[in-house]
């Protein structure tokens, strides 16, 4: 399995990411955001389908990963494993997948853990990284740790704790926990929003795990000079 | 307006990713009390409410490619699949706005007819998310969607911006006189507000607010 476009944890700054998942973008202002990303050095992406493949065309990103059920979580299974058929047929090698909470905030465990399975299996029949994302914001923090059990010993690559949306504000004591959860042998990324990086000085907390910090397009255009280190 | 006359055009609605088992199945149960048009729920959650609504006459809102729309036309069409196949009544559908934004009418033409297709005898119903749209933007895609044979064009997804009253009024101009109706969805919580777009010729509304509407109506007697 492929990890050519996933950046993992250094020593020095963590990996960045933009996420440019805004709806109805003209074309002069994708371009607008996608030179901001360039000049900061952001120069992987979380897109959609369309954007993927219009990256494919030549310029300086690549796909860090193509997002399936952004922002709500709410696709079947079946549309899930089709979007994943789907995005490796098209030849990406990273799906980035949001699903819904109801089975965690319903204390159906069972039925989560067969969802989680079979996108798990369906990643490795296709051999595409996934990195599984959920909105931590909405829940408490036993049903992340539920959540967390159920992904360790997936091939997942990474979790992330945040659609990044102004709807989703996780908070510092999801990324302790899960930090705590996955330790440093499960060998997947957590990836936060920027603006939790910034809020908490994320930069100064000892983690386990290695992180990745998501921009999204609000982020860098109030970004003056280069990123934060 | 009384609470008959309000409950059959509304699809109530529960779009709230962390909504349990339990709220789901009080939404449904409400629905039939009160005899609502349809439920409005994510995909995932259809063969859900349809083991509760079955023969109820309460119709299942689903909505396709929500809220953002970025989905290929290849993958819209599996996605109502399924979702026909799990037991929804009524499709709706984010069309596609990065193609009317770059004028790719036959684009959206083609959206159009094959969706329709798929769709088949369901409720047909598309949103244009109107709060990213221009004046002639909303006019054009109400004015291809109506003309293709939806059922509905509907103003917003509730996760941007609502609609204006004046938007709503545009599109039901937008359509002509093609028989497709117009449906209100974002920032519907009150009386007046549904009353407003009542008046601009919107004919369903997609609220989250039904019962706090319903009072208002009940004080008001």
């Amino acid at each position: 399995m492929s990890d050519k476009n996933v950046k993992r944890g250094s020593q020095g700054s963590p990996p960045c990411i933009y996420q440019m998942l805004e709806i109805g973008m003209t074309e002069s202002i994708r371009e607008k955001q996608l030179l901001k990303a360039a000049e900061l050095g952001l120069s992987e992406i979380f897109c959609s389908m369309y954007d993927y493949l219009s990256m494919q065309a030549g310029g300086p990103f690549s796909c860090a990963g193509v997002v399936i059920g952004f922002p709500f979580g709410g696709y079947s299974l079946r549309t899930i494993l089709s979007h994943l058929e789907d995005i490796a047929d098209n030849g990406a090698e990273v799906a980035k997948v949001t699903i819904g909470s109801r089975h965690l905030t319903s204390g159906t465990h069972e039925e989560l853990k067969k969802l989680i399975a079979a996108i798990d299996e369906k990643a490795k029949e296709l051999s595409l990284c996934v990195i599984i994302e959920i909105q931590s914001a909405l829940l408490t923090l036993d049903q992340i740790d539920k959540f967390v059990q159920l992904v360790l010993t997936s091939s997942f690559i990474g979790i992330s704790l945040s659609t990044g949306t102004p709807l989703d504000h996780m908070r510092i004591e999801h990324l302790n926990l899960v930090d705590r959860l996955m330790g440093d042998i499960s060998g997947k990324t957590i990836y936060i929003p920027y603006n939790l990086y910034r809020s908490e000085n994320v930069a100064s907390i000892p983690l386990q795990c290695p992180i990745t910090v998501i921009f999204t397009s609000e982020d860098i255009l109030s970004l003056e000079g280069g990123l934060p280190t | 307006m009384n609470t008959c006359q309000l409950t059959g055009m509304i699809d109530h609605t529960l779009l709230t990713p962390a909504a349990t088992e339990f709220q789901l199945y009080k939404l449904c149960s409400e629905a039939i009390h009160y005899k609502c048009a349809t439920v409005a729920i994510h995909p995932s959650n259809i063969a859900f409410a349809h083991s509760i609504l079955k023969g109820s006459g309460v119709g299942i809102t689903c909505g396709i490619s929500y809220p953002c729309g970025f989905d290929s036309l290849h993958m819209k069409l599996k996605e109502i699949s399924y979702a026909v196949e799990d037991g929804a009544s009524d499709i709706d559908m984010m069309m596609n706005v990065d193609a009317l934004k770059r004028k790719a009418y036959s684009c959206l033409e083609q959206e159009a007819k094959e969706s329709l297709q798929a769709i088949g005898d369901r409720v047909s119903k598309v949103i244009l998310e109107v709060a990213l749209l221009t004046d002639e933007e909303i006019l054009t895609a109400s004015s291809i969607y109506s003309q293709a044979g939806f059922t509905f064009v509907k103003s917003s997804t509730g996760y941007l911006a609502s609609p204006t009253i004046d938007q709503i009024a545009l599109m039901k101009k937008g359509v002509g006189n093609t028989g497709t109706q117009v449906k209100g969805a974002g920032g519907f919580s009150s009386l007046k507000r549904i009353e407003d777009g009542l008046a601009a010729g919107a004919t369903r509304f997609g609220t989250s607010s039904m019962l706090k509407i319903l009072k208002e109506i009940d004080s008001n007697l």
